[in-house]
């Protein structure tokens, strides 16, 4: 067949831009969805975000400590040679009990001498030791704890202050001459939550579930809404932690309802009271991105089930997940998650207030 | 190109919050909806909603 010469040209149809198949789209949206989040993970649990929660209040001294009368046999350096003669017990003299439980637990203490081994240390101001136990597919450490005074039993803000940032565990606990440490409540992890750390409060704003450790001794914890703050300001709180859930009852029965969502087994750690002087700090291991430890970690029920076993008149969750983790003697025993933390628990056996009162007339 | 991007960045933050708002309803405690590193991609994300709503609108017109 011929072509017809005189026929108009035909239209030019224009060209089709060739599209992205909808597969490779989708793929490509995707792609863009794990990066964004990965993003934000890294700005949201890795990269420290300092400045962004600074508080306005300055921080208030709830409490002070009473400094306790150091028995003379404990300190004969510091009497003159006379009087340390004279001193010479010619009979065996009745033992002086110092500190707020020294007579309570005195076969906890020793008369000034340091006993350690790889997992006790008791001295004349504490008594510590760590278990790490195995069993049901679950590890975790425990931190038996006497104390003699209170002012043994400290929190250690990263970097030495509030909203200080964050640190590794072994580095803050070894800065803070911890005997054993476990991971706090992550305050600095949100802008809200009671915090009150060796009797000063720096942030009154509530949070979830709130755990008290009064100056004489006594831990309790409590509902946010059976939180009464001018109450907790009066009573003279040694600490206050804001994370939970609280896990047993006031009769030191364990719970079975519990104020969060996080119930599934986790890493954990947390905070137990028998009675004043004596604690439990727990470091409970579990896996968690993507890392294998060893341990499933346990559920909430688990935790408050343990602490109810173990005497416990009560018992507080503190921060878990990633951000746990227990120190002894400055160095990391559990599991390495590799996130750095802005509190601890710690236990000391140096007497931090005696120290900052021989401090302050140098610098003054 | 920035009119074809656009949606595409619209839908990948959207579904981005969508997993951060499930995630919160788990996890209060992590706080992935109150902190600044929230709040400034969220920001960024509704000028970018008004922008792709504004495109749609200008084109619908036309039409």
């Amino acid at each position: 067949m011929m072509e017809n010469e005189n026929a108009a040209p035909a239209r030019e149809r224009p060209k089709k831009k060739k599209q992205m198949s909808v597969g490779r789209m989708i793929f490509y949206d995707l792609l863009a969805i794990a990066v964004g989040l990965n993003v934000f993970a890294l700005f949201h649990h890795v990269l420290p975000h300092y400045g962004l929660l600074v508080e306005k209040s300055e921080p208030v001294a709830l409490v002070t400590l009473a400094p306790q009368p150091t028995p003379a046999t404990l300190l004969p350096e510091e009497l003159p040679p006379e009087e340390q003669q004279e001193e010479q017990p010619a009979v065996e003299e009745e033992p002086v009990y110092t500190g707020m439980w020294g007579e309570k637990f005195a076969d906890k203490f020793t008369d000034g001498e340091i006993i350690q081994t790889e997992n006790t240390y008791q001295s004349a101001n504490v008594n510590v030791t760590v278990t790490r136990v195995e069993e049901n597919s679950v590890i975790y450490y425990l931190a038996d704890v006497y104390v003699r005074d209170l002012k043994y039993l400290r929190s250690g803000f990263a970097n030495g202050k509030f909203n200080g940032g964050f640190q590794m565990i072994d580095k803050l606990a070894a800065e803070t001459n911890a005997i054993v440490a476990i991971s706090g409540d992550h305050y600095a992890g949100r802008g809200e939550g009671i915090v009150v750390r060796d009797g000063v409060l720096y942030r009154e704003t509530r949070f979830q579930d709130v755990c008290v450790l009064l100056s004489d001794g006594t831990m309790v914890t409590m509902t946010n809404k059976e939180l009464n703050l001018d109450d907790l300001k009066a009573a003279s709180p040694w600490q206050v932690w804001s994370f939970g859930p609280e896990l047993l009852d006031d009769e030191g029965k364990a719970l079975t309802r519990f104020n969060s969502t996080v119930l599934p087994a986790n890493p954990r750690s947390a905070i137990g009271y028998v009675e004043p002087g004596h604690y439990y700090l727990l470091e409970v291991e579990g896996s968690r991105g993507g890392a294998w430890s060893g341990s499933r970690g346990m559920t909430m029920q688990q935790l408050a089930d343990l602490f109810e076993s173990l005497g416990c008149q009560s018992a507080y969750n503190l921060d878990g997940g990633r951000s746990v983790g227990m120190t002894w003697m400055g160095e990391r025993i559990s599991f390495l998650y590799g996130r750095s933390i802005p509190d601890i628990i710690y236990i000391t056996d140096t007497d931090l207030d005696a120290e900052a009162e021989t401090e302050a007339p140098e610098e003054g | 190109m920035f009119k074809k991007i656009l949606p595409h960045i619209c839908i990948d933050t959207a579904v981005i919050f969508l997993v951060l708002w499930v995630l919160d309803r788990f996890n209060e405690a992590m706080h992935f909806l109150s902190r600044d590193v929230f709040k400034i991609p969220f920001l960024i994300f509704l000028i970018l909603v008004i922008a792709e709503s504004v495109i749609l609108i200008l084109y619908q017109r036309k039409e």
